[in-house]
């Protein structure tokens, strides 16, 4: 098991968190006898050489056809085994969807998925590959949960967490190499429970994936400018930690960070949930507008996209403004 | 072995439970003739082949029955009838208010339901990575058999379950291609032809054995074959079978039964 200091963050930051997966994997068997690791000719990326040296007949390549391989691996959890099926964001998502809503949402066949890419992090190949929609698609299913880790600690904590919980989940993955590291001590992670990362009474930054990171430092900008925030990394995107939302009521102004499409995304769970409140704080939506961005290094799509710190930040002052 | 009468006489009233439930759904219409065409496999496979336990559902050695072309689940519920996992009660009462019964079966072992359908295409998938699982637990002596449309094959992913079948080598694995020449809208070879059906599945790897899907004995036959690939029964069968009015026409993929045509067809039957 992996223990969470400066050092092994450093590790993970470096990895990103697809190769963390990679690493984790080889944790998984003690945890879970069950376990299954599920790829559709994506093992590589995912750096599974020593755990496919470890545990040779716990991961199954299906090759490139991703539908069968949820139908499959739903089979496979309903007569015992637990399988964690992965590759990027938008084929493990958009792609399949119809074979998630019947085995997982309805059946309730406790299949994992894991999407690569989340975000604009593959924004080099372009559209295509971008997991852009994934959260709106997987969060209109019922019975799915949703979880989005910061860094690669949390990614870490996620498969851990979900190598020991029975129904069907989707683990979003998103950035590229050199994360941000959020999380370089051990902490406390819980499904469905959000982690206030610092607390302040005028603005609540409520992020999810890398936005976590870029959260934290636009808070501290804010600061500088004696405009007080709080900041939640919302891990578990479904079920959304409700008790949490009504806590950060009292903030003037909420300011949702994803990468994703504004539509359907972290931004509107939580305009959902507040949507029927009478006391309710003033929501921006930071995320990708309705368009598919063009082609281009991962960087310069977050620019594009109004996704940096420094685009954000323009964002929440004429939001204030307003 | 049962004999070919007893299984001819299961057929039949397999197919009178159908009626029953057809008539019971009223103008909403009913799946009679996909379910007509493969009322004798489920004949033989739930009165001769299949290893099962009503008393004890979830019973590790029991074989898995998958209806992927699932709009035929009230061909499904009479042969759980038959076999003693739902009762006269459960058909009467199908198709009508708080009935676990639908158009569309629902996973429910109890009741001998593997898995919930209706959506085309994935019962080979689902049967697939159920022996994955069932050989990484040591589970050799059960078998698994999906019963699949001819019109069903149109979906990719039949295709993608099918090689997947065969490079897992799971050798206890029967598809049975219902192949009645019919879908919803029109003749299989005009709304779109995707070759012969044996050589298709024969391509994919599979182990071929073609039947006629009304004779009781050359299905039992053919699924008595023991096959070192996976096994497909291309089934020749005529959607409606057993209904004169149904048979063989398009427009009684799913239609309104009404008392009068219950009457006659049930007489047909006798």
């Amino acid at each position: 098991m992996q223990t969470i200091n400066k050092k092994n963050a450093r590790i993970w930051s470096m990895l990103g968190m697809r190769r963390t997966i990679g690493m984790v994997l080889n944790d998984i068997p003690d945890i879970d006898e069950n376990f299954i690791f599920m790829t559709a000719d994506v093992a590589r990326y995912f750096g599974t050489d020593k755990f496919q040296q470890n545990y040779p007949d716990r991961i199954i390549d299906m090759g490139i056809a991703e539908q069968n391989m949820i139908g499959v691996a739903a089979g496979m959890v309903k007569e015992g085994s637990h399988v964690f099926a992965a590759t990027y964001a938008t084929f493990i998502t958009a792609r399949v969807l119809d074979q998630i809503r019947v085995s997982l949402g309805y059946m309730k066949l406790g299949v994992k998925l894991i999407g690569v890419g989340g975000g604009l992090a593959e924004g080099d190949l372009s559209a295509t590959h971008m997991g852009l929609e994934d959260i709106a698609d997987i969060r209109a299913i019922p019975n799915i949960i949703i979880i989005s880790p910061a860094d690669g600690a949390e990614t870490i904590k996620a498969m851990y967490a979900l190598a020991s919980y029975e129904g069907p989940a989707y683990l979003r993955l998103s950035g590229k190499t050199n994360l941000p590291m959020v999380y370089k001590e051990e902490f406390d992670f819980e499904i469905g429970k959000g982690n206030v990362l610092c607390s302040g009474n005028e603005i609540a930054l409520i992020a999810t994936g890398t936005m976590v990171s870029t959260a934290l430092e636009v808070a501290s900008e804010l600061e500088k400018k004696n405009i007080s925030c709080t900041v939640v990394d919302m891990h578990t995107i479904k079920p959304l930690d409700k008790q949490l939302l009504d806590k950060l009521k009292e903030h003037k102004y909420v300011v949702t960070m994803e990468e994703h499409m504004i539509i359907g995304g972290l931004g509107s769970a939580v305009a959902e949930h507040y949507s029927s409140k009478k006391i309710r704080p003033v929501q921006l939506m930071i995320g990708i507008e309705d368009e598919y961005p063009q082609a281009g290094e991962y960087e310069l799509l977050l620019h594009k996209c109004g996704l940096t710190k420094e685009k954000i930040l323009d964002k929440i002052k004429k939001f204030i403004e307003q | 072995m049962r004999s070919k009468e007893k299984l001819e006489d299961i057929a039949r009233n397999i197919r009178k439970d159908i009626l029953k439930m057809a008539v019971n759904s009223g103008t909403k219409g009913a799946h009679i003739g996909g379910s007509m065409s493969a009322a004798d496999i489920l004949a033989v496979l739930y009165g001769d082949i299949m290893k099962y336990n009503v008393d004890y559902p979830e019973w590790d050695g029991r074989d898995r029955f998958i209806m992927s072309k699932a709009h035929s689940s009230i061909g499904l519920y009479a042969a759980l009838h038959y076999a003693g996992f739902l009762q006269e009660a459960d058909i009467e009462g199908a198709m009508q208010g708080e009935s676990i019964l639908f158009k569309h079966p629902k996973l429910d072992l109890t009741h001998g339901l593997e898995f919930s359908g209706g959506s085309l295409g994935q019962g080979l998938a689902l049967g697939v990575g159920s022996l994955l699982s069932m050989r990484r637990r040591g589970n050799s002596a059960s078998n698994v058999y999906v019963i699949m449309g001819d019109g069903e094959c149109d979906e990719g992913s039949v295709w993608e379950a099918a090689s997947s079948a065969v490079h897992f080598e799971l050798n206890q694995l029967t598809a049975i291609i219902d192949t009645n020449g019919l879908q919803n809208d029109g003749t299989t070879s005009a709304i779109m032809n995707i070759g012969n059906m044996v050589d298709r599945w024969k391509s994919v790897g599979f182990e071929i054995i073609e039947v006629d899907g009304h004779d009781v004995e050359d299905v039992r036959r053919a699924l008595l074959i023991q096959a070192n690939k996976p096994k497909a029964i291309i089934a020749h069968t005529i959607k409606g079978k057993g209904v004169s009015f149904a048979e063989n026409k398009v427009e009684w993929h799913i239609g309104y039964v009404t008392q009068e045509m219950y009457l006659q067809a049930m007489e047909e039957l006798k």
